[in-house]
C-alpha cells in the first residue's frame, strides 16, 4: 500500500516479559502489513487485486481470504454510501497521476479529457455487478461483463482497495494489543487510519491537520479506545489555473473531487468502514454530507472542514468533546 | 526494521500531589507525513527542548544549562551562540539549530522528502512542536514528555 505505520505501547518495560511481548507484537504487526499489502496492493503484480484487475471482463478470479474479506467490505460500503464510495475509480486515479508512480501532469493540457473520464466513470458504475463467492473453502470474485473502448484498448473494470485495505490492517493490528496484553498505546497507519487504546493519563490528544494552513491543526479531540479515519484534499494534490486536483476521485466523474470538502474525520465503527465513509463524504457536497451524517452516521462522531463562499468552514455532529483550534473557522451555514 | 527504547518519564502535575512515573516503549516503523502543531497557548516557560528519534530521547537542551546527548546518532556543535545538533537515524538526518539568545529552535536542514520540517516555523514558546515523520523525529519543549498528542491527517 506504500504507507507506513507507527506502533506505540505503554507498559512497565523493566519487565523483560513485557519487552519480549512488545517485540513479538511489533513483529506480527509487520507481518500483517506485509500480508495485507501482498494481497491487496494494486501496485504489486502478484497481489490478488492485481490478478482481479488483469482479468478479462466477466472472468472469475480466485482470491485469498484477505482480498475476499476486504472486497466484501468495499461492496458493503458502496451500498451503504449509495455509490459515493466506489473502489472502481482505478483509471481515474492513474489518469490524474495518483497511481504508484505519483507522476503528476505537468500542465493542464496534460489532464485527461472529460470525454475520457466519462468513459472511466461509466465503467466504474458497474462495480455493483462484481460478484463474490466462497465455494469449498476457496474464494472468488467475478468481474462485471462490461468494457469500454479507450483508443485501441478495451478496458475492463479495475479496483483499488488501498483505502479500505489500510483500515482493514488497522482493525487487525488493533486486536494485537489485547493478544499481547497491552492496554495502553495506539497504531497510526499513514497518520490517517488509527486504532487507539488507552493512554497513560487521561485521553490521547488528537490534533487534526488544518487543510489550508501548512503545519497547523484545526481541530483537537481528546479520545481513547476508538478507531478512526481521516481523509483530506491536502494529502496529495496539485493546482492548475487556480483549481486543486487532489487524489480523491469522484466516482460519478472519475475526476478529482470538486465538492468543496477539504477534510473529513469519522470516529466509530471499524477502521475499514471509517476509511470508506471518509472517502465517500469527501465526494459529497457539504449539504449532502450533512444529510448523510444525520441519516446514517448518528452512532459515529464526524467532523469536516469545507470551503463555502470562499471561506473555510466546519461542521460536526458532536455536541461537545472537541476544540476548534482555528478561531477564524466559522460553522457551516 | 522497527526498534524500541525503554524510556522513563517523570512528570510533575500542578494539580496532582503524586509524581507519576511512566515506563514506555515505542517502536517506530516509519511515518510518511511531516507536521508541526501549534497547540492552545500555555503559560509554562520555554526553557529548552527535548529531541526524540524513533521514540527514544536522544538529546535535551536547557537554555540555562546547555545540551545533553543521551542517545546514539547525535552530534552537537556550538558556534557563536548557535547550537547545531545533527540527529542521524536509519532513514537519514536532521540538523537542528538552537539560537540560545533568541530562545528559538528550528530544523535547518534535512535529507527527507519534502523537507516540511525545515519549513515548519521555529519553536519559540512552550507550545511549539516540530515533527519529521519520515525520520521519526520529534522536537518538543523541555519537560513536556509524551503528552499523548497524536497528529491526524
Amino acid at each position: 500500500m506504500g504507507t507506513d505505520g507507527f506502533l506505540v505501547a505503554y507498559a512497565d518495560f523493566s519487565d523483560p516479559q513485557r519487552e519480549q511481548a512488545f517485540s513479538d507484537m511489533a513483529a506480527e504487526t509487520e507481518l500483517i502489513l506485509k500480508s495485507v499489502d501482498g494481497s491487496l496492493s494494486a501496485n504489486i503484480s502478484t497481489s490478488f487485486v492485481s490478478r482481479f484487475n488483469a482479468a478479462a471482463a466477466g472472468e472469475r478470479v480466485e482470491l485469498d481470504e484477505r482480498a475476499f474479506t476486504v472486497l466484501n467490505i468495499a461492496i458493503d460500503a458502496y451500498n451503504f454510501t449509495d455509490g459515493s464510495y466506489n473502489p472502481a475509480v482505478y483509471y481515474g486515479v492513474q489518469a490524474f497521476g495518483f497511481g504508484s508512480d505519483w507522476v503528476y501532469p505537468q500542465t493542464s493540457a496534460d489532464l485527461p479529457s472529460t470525454a475520457q473520464t466519462d468513459l472511466y466513470a461509466e465503467l466504474a458504475s458497474h462495480f455493483s455487478e462484481v460478484i463474490t463467492e466462497q465455494k469449498d473453502g476457496t474464494y472468488y470474485a467475478t468481474k462485471p461483463n462490461f468494457t469500454i473502448k479507450s483508443g485501441d484498448e478495451e478496458l475492463s473494470l479495475k479496483i483499488d482497495l488501498g483505502g479500505v485495505g489500510k483500515g482493514y490492517a488497522v482493525d487487525l493490528i488493533d486486536g494485537l494489543f489485547e493478544k499481547y496484553g497491552f492496554e495502553m498505546g495506539y497504531f497510526s497507519f499513514g497518520s490517517s487510519s488509527i486504532a487507539l487504546k488507552k493512554f497513560t493519563d487521561g485521553d490521547f490528544k488528537l490534533q487534526f491537520v488544518h487543510p489550508r494552513k501548512s503545519g497547523g491543526a484545526y481541530l483537537s479531540i481528546p479520545l481513547s479506545c476508538s478507531l478512526l479515519s481521516t481523509s483530506g484534499d491536502y494529502e496529495k494534490y496539485y493546482v492548475f489555473d487556480g483549481a486543486r486536483y487532489c487524489h480523491i476521485i469522484d466516482p460519478s466523474t472519475c475526476r478529482p473531487i470538486t465538492s468543496g470538502m477539504a477534510a473529513v474525520t469519522v470516529i466509530g465503527g471499524t477502521a475499514a468502514e471509517d476509511d470508506a465513509i471518509t472517502t465517500a463524504l469527501m465526494t459529497m457536497t457539504p449539504a449532502e454530507a450533512v444529510s448523510f451524517i444525520n441519516s446514517k452516521l448518528s452512532t459515529h462522531r464526524v467532523a469536516f472542514a469545507c470551503e463555502e463562499g470562499g471561506e473555510l468552514r466546519y461542521y460536526t455532529n458532536m455536541q461537545g468533546g472537541f476544540e476548534l483550534l482555528d478561531g477564524a473557522l466559522k460553522p457551516l451555514t | 526494521m522497527s526498534f524500541k527504547k525503554v524510556e522513563e518519564v517523570k512528570r510533575d502535575r500542578a494539580f496532582k500531589p503524586l509524581d507519576l512515573i511512566i515506563y514506555s516503549a515505542v517502536a517506530v516503523i516509519l511515518v510518511a507525513v511531516f507536521l508541526s502543531v501549534f497547540l492552545t497557548k500555555s503559560d509554562k516557560p520555554f526553557s529548552g527542548i527535548e529531541v526524540y528519534s524513533g521514540g527514544e530521547l536522544k538529546y535535551t537542551y536547557a537554555f540555562d544549562g546547555g545540551g545533553n546527548i543521551s542517545g546514539e546518532g547525535v552530534e552537537e556543535e556550538i558556534t557563536d551562540g548557535i547550537v547545531s545538533v545533527r540527529v542521524t537515524c536509519v532513514k537519514g538526518y536532521n540538523v537542528i539549530k538552537i539560537d540560545v539568545a533568541a530562545r528559538s529552535v528550528r530544523v535547518e536542514e534535512a535529507d527527507c522528502k519534502g523537507k516540511d520540517c525545515v519549513y515548519t516555523p521555529a519553536i519559540v514558546d512552550s507550545d511549539g512542536v516540530i515533527y519529521c515523520s519520515p525520520h521519526g523525529l520529534k522536537i518538543i519543549p523541555l519537560g513536556r514528555g509524551d503528552d499523548g498528542t497524536i497528529i491526524v491527517g
